[in-house]
Formats: structure tokens, C-alpha cells, sequence
């Protein structure tokens, strides 16, 4: 699975371009290599914000399963600019404090439904920033943008809720398509 | 036409990935659903052009840089002109006038204004010829210089032409291998 590839796709479902994509096509490595804040508390939170994003169904695993947090810790270290990590970071604190606020328990304990509101509620919010230019990302569409790249990206998304086969040998110009079957990956 | 040369054109269609909708959340289950499956037909084309040698595409050695060995640097200098611009605009014409006959309905074309050296099948700068004044390669892509060096990639090109060029410098290398071997026994290299 190529990440460059898997990147245009996204990019192309997203309409926008995904944040962080300039320094992960150009390679550069940032001048610190660890950011603080990634702690096992975090990544357990990042792994529950992906799967409500992109739960378990029929047809596939969810985030979680492709270890969404630990993908989000690398792009955001390697690929944010300083000032993407930090709006990164105040979004995990607001959705900290939303959940203590609103159901009085951590995020991660609250029941599917509530963390599926609380994340709709984030996405209702980023998506009145997007339509106002010039406005500075959200940051529940940094954590879309991340968990989508992810999971479709990585095993259990490639190989189950899309298709995957490694060598397509001989071109066949027409193919039956059931409904529900997943897009090749390419 | 106003301008000289050719281009070749390639096409196809595909399914894009995930279905769009944007007045839908981006939160669970559906929206995953959505992302998964194959979304709307789209078709390209894009081109492949030639480009008209001239003199003023050229390398050369740098006079003040130099690598970590001492050698100096090479300075590659190349540009499109005024010919590949117009060649650009009549493909551009043509690919949408071939998608439009076909019943298709053309989104977007593009010019990416890409500067040369930054996609494939570049060719030059070594170049073949019978004459060691105005050339480097003899007709066994041997340096005339140094008979025990050969170059067979692109840079041995005098022209380009507008083909995909890799199996001519396939068919270029073996040629070149099987006159070494031969000369290597003549005990000439």
C-alpha cells in the first residue's frame, strides 16, 4: 500500500488538501523528533476518537483496529507545523473537558452514542470554520483527515473494508461490481 | 498548426474512491460506509510532447562548485519554449475535442506549468554523433574520448521524439553490451 497514493485519494474524498501532506511528500524531518503530549492516555483517547469517526460494521473493522492513535502521534510529529500541533493539542484538551462537562466521565468511558454526539457536535463546528476563508483548520477536521488517511491505509482498512490485491496481473476491462463491494485499492 | 513536432496521448477512465456528499456528518458508520466504495466515473488524458533541441539546452561544468571529491558540479540547463507552449495549447484543444465527440463532458484541463526535469523521459547532454567536435557517443554509444565507456540511457538522445522511450534504450544497452563483449575479445578495450 502506497501512502503517497493513498494520500491523492484522500485528498481527492476530502476536497481539500490534507494538512501535513507537504512535509510528508517532501520528506523533511522536523528539527524535533518527539513532541511531548503523545502519552498512553492520549493514544487511548486518539484510538476511541478514530473509531467513532470510522466505526466497526458488517463489512469491516474500525480505526482502532488499524492502531489509529499511534498513525496520528507520527503525522502530526513529523509532518505539523508547530502551530497545526498545537491546535492538534487544544483539540484533545476541548474534547477532554466537553466530556467532564457535558457527561462527567472521561471521554473514552462515555457510551458509543455519546461520543458518536460529541464527535458530530466537533464536525458541526468545523465545518461552519471551513466555510469562512482564511480561517485558521479546526481541529476535528485535522482528527478526520488523519483517521481517514489511517485507516484506509493501513491493514485491516485495505484488505477489508476496501480490496486489495498485491499483484493485479492481466488487465481485465470489465468486471462484474456487487453492490456494497469495496473500491479497489490502488 | 503553428508549431512543429508531435505528442502522443494517453487515456483512461476509473471509478474515484468513497461517494461524496457534503451536506452528510463525517462521523460513523454510514460516512464509513460512503468512504469505501467505488464513487463516480472520471476519465484523463495527458500527453506526451516533443521537444526541438537546441543549443541553448546544454550542461556544463560549474566554474566555482565543486563536490566533496573535488570534481566540479554539472549545471543542467534546459528550458520549454515558445514551440512546447503551443504544442501544450493544441493538445489541451484536441484531448477535449476527442472526449467531446466521444459524448463525454470536459471538468478541467490542465496546464501544470511544470518545469523540464521534474516527470520522465528526459533526454540529452551525452549526445551521439559521428563528429567528436559537436558530439560525445560514436554509433556503439562508446565515448569518443574513452572508448571504454558507454552510455546508453536518454542522455545519449540527439532528438526526442514523443514515444516512451525505455525498451529503445533497452534494445540501445544489449547492442552496446554485445559490442563491448566483442571488442573486449578483439583485446581493442
Amino acid at each position: 500500500m502506497n501512502r503517497r497514493e493513498a494520500l491523492t485519494a484522500t485528498a481527492a474524498l476530502m476536497g481539500s488538501a490534507i494538512i501535513g501532506s507537504q512535509a510528508f511528500l517532501s520528506g523533511c524531518s522536523r528539527s524535533e523528533t518527539t513532541v511531548e503530549g503523545f502519552n498512553d492516555d492520549v493514544l487511548a483517547l486518539l484510538d476511541e476518537v478514530g473509531e467513532t469517526i470510522l466505526p466497526a460494521t458488517a463489512s469491516s473493522p474500525g480505526a482502532k483496529a488499524s492502531k489509529i492513535g499511534e498513525f496520528m502521534k507520527i503525522i502530526v510529529t513529523d509532518c505539523y507545523s508547530p502551530g497545526e500541533q498545537k491546535t492538534f493539542f487544544e483539540g484533545i484538551s476541548v474534547i477532554q473537558e466537553d466530556a467532564k462537562k457535558k457527561y462527567d466521565i472521561p471521554f473514552i468511558k462515555l457510551t458509543d452514542s455519546q461520543k458518536v454526539d460529541t464527535m458530530l457536535f466537533f464536525d458541526q463546528e468545523a465545518q461552519k470554520v471551513s466555510d469562512r476563508k482564511g480561517d485558521q483548520v479546526h481541529f476535528f477536521t485535522m482528527l478526520n483527515q488523519l483517521t481517514v488517511w489511517g485507516f484506509f491505509s493501513s491493514e485491516p482498512g485495505a484488505t477489508q473494508a476496501l480490496r486489495y490485491v498485491p499483484i493485479p496481473g492481466r488487465y481485465e476491462g470489465c468486471i462484474p461490481y456487487k453492490e456494497g463491494d469495496g473500491a479497489w485499492v490502488y | 498548426m503553428d508549431y512543429v513536432g508531435g505528442f502522443t496521448s494517453f487515456s483512461g477512465a476509473y471509478r474515484t474512491r468513497g461517494v461524496n456528499d457534503d451536506e452528510a456528518p463525517r462521523v460513523g458508520a454510514d460516512y464509513k460506509e460512503r468512504l469505501r466504495v467505488p464513487g463516480s466515473w472520471e476519465a484523463y488524458m495527458y500527453m506526451q510532447g516533443e521537444t526541438i533541441m537546441k543549443e541553448s539546452n546544454h550542461v556544463r561544468l560549474s566554474k566555482d562548485k565543486v563536490d566533496q571529491w573535488g570534481m566540479p558540479l554539472l549545471v543542467t540547463s534546459v528550458d520549454y519554449d515558445d514551440n512546447d507552449e503551443k504544442m501544450v495549447k493544441d493538445f489541451l484543444q484536441q484531448g477535449s475535442e476527442m472526449f467531446e465527440s466521444a459524448g463525454g463532458k470536459v471538468l478541467e484541463t490542465i496546464d501544470n506549468k511544470q518545469p523540464p526535469g521534474l516527470d520522465i523521459h528526459e533526454m540529452g547532454g551525452v549526445r551521439m554523433g559521428k563528429d567528436p567536435k559537436t558530439s560525445l557517443l560514436n554509433a556503439w554509444n562508446q565515448l569518443h574520448h574513452c572508448k571504454n565507456v558507454f552510455v546508453t540511457d536518454g542522455a545519449c538522445m540527439t532528438s526526442t521524439g514523443n514515444q516512451s522511450p525505455s525498451i529503445l534504450y533497452m534494445a540501445l544497452t544489449a547492442r552496446a553490451a554485445n559490442h563491448a563483449v566483442s571488442e573486449l575479445k578483439k583485446q581493442n578495450l
